[in-house]
């Protein structure tokens, strides 16, 4: 999809008018962005947008994320297990040491 | 480019801007703001103003435009995927002669330079992604200072709708006196406040001049000038309380 983020007030307008007048394209609204449908169709109306409005208007393009295909069980599990701890106030670090859970430190430095 | 102009920034208007002129064209809000303003009243937030506008201007915001470096990528990548077919249409003809013993010189030199471009061509796409990466980086920057300045942009604005509210509220009741003065307008369809308001707007505008302390003399439009003669014999002076000029369509009517 293509997540489009304004940072100007008329920029934002601009992307309001748009979502309003083109509904079918557009797949979520947020306060100073949105989402479109990957189609050439919201590409143009995107680009238009940054046309008139220029930096003020970033496009990017996201995909749908599967963490059955971009992680490895030990990081599931970790979040897994992490969420359901039984000691809300302890951070993820402490909560890894001494354990098999993979070091936030070691996750940082890899790319999906 | 900066698209359309951004209006918040601006210091507040003179009151002589907002009610120089009837019907004024804006908001009984904004008149009333610029009434209570002319009579030396001030809002408590605006220091808090000042200093967002001061802030708001303080703020450089780097220009974000990666066209150049997206286009780079894009040939670049378009070159390597033309130079990878060409390489494997060469491979197949190296292969195509041996099997048939043929001479194989000329295709193996083409196979060689083909090669070295397409190496060249990797090297120019690593380079241009690795660019379009670092101008990102830069862009991130430039769009968290724009961020901030929106961020602002909107809190000044609501402080300004506050400070509205609050000079508003301090005037309402000097408001329903002045209201009282205009002819055929009965005081009691201003309510209690602002929000209640529920006479004609071109009897509130006449109020608010009215309440207003101006310097300049007021301009009268036609309409506003018929408007005032149905309703009573008094001069539009005595009832804006200021000095008054006809604008032009007037004199014609």
């Amino acid at each position: 999809m293509l997540l489009i983020v304004t940072y100007s007030e008329a920029a934002r307008t601009g992307l309001r008018n748009l979502c309003r007048r083109h509904e079918e394209p557009v797949v979520r609204r947020f306060g100073r962005a949105a989402l479109l449908e990957a189609t050439e169709y919201a590409a143009f109306l995107a680009v238009r947008l940054r046309e008139t409005h220029g930096g003020d208007v970033q496009i990017e393009r996201t995909e749908p994320f599967n963490e059955f295909v971009a992680l490895d069980e030990s990081v599931r599990g970790a979040a897994r297990a992490y969420a359901n701890r039984e000691t809300a106030a302890t951070p993820y670090a402490a909560f890894a040491a001494g354990t098999e859970h993979p070091d936030p430190e070691r996750l940082k430095g890899e790319e999906l | 480019m900066t698209g359309a102009p951004e209006p918040r920034d601006h210091p507040v208007p003179a009151p002589a801007t907002v009610l120089g002129r009837v019907p004024t064209g804006t908001s009984l809000r904004r008149e009333l703001a610029a009434a209570a303003r002319s009579r030396g009243y001030t809002s408590s937030v605006r220091d808090e103003c000042r200093r967002l506008r001061e802030e708001i201007e303080s703020i450089e915001v780097g220009a974000v435009d990666l066209a150049a470096a997206r286009r780079r990528v894009a040939a670049a990548s378009g070159e390597e995927e033309r130079l990878k077919e060409r390489v494997a249409a060469l491979r197949g003809d190296v292969r195509a002669r041996r099997a048939v013993e043929a001479e194989t010189e000329e295709a193996l030199a083409d196979l060689e330079t083909a090669a070295a471009e397409l190496s060249n061509a990797q090297t120019e796409r690593i380079a241009a992604e690795q660019a379009l990466e670092r101008a990102r980086e830069r862009a991130a920057a430039a769009r968290d200072e724009r961020e901030r300045r929106l961020e602002l942009r909107d809190r000044l604005g609501n402080r300004r709708r506050e400070a509205r509210r609050g000079l508003v509220a301090d005037v309402y009741p000097a408001f329903r006196g002045a209201l009282a003065a205009v002819p055929g307008v009965r005081p009691a369809t201003a309510g209690a406040s602002a929000s209640e308001y529920d006479g004609p707007p071109l009897a509130a505008s006449i109020a608010a001049v009215r309440l207003a302390d101006l310097d300049a003399p007021v301009t009268l439009g036609a309409e506003a000038a018929h408007w005032l003669a149905v309703r009573g014999a008094r001069a539009p002076e005595a009832v804006l309380d200021a000095p008054v000029v006809r604008s032009d369509a007037e004199r014609d009517t």
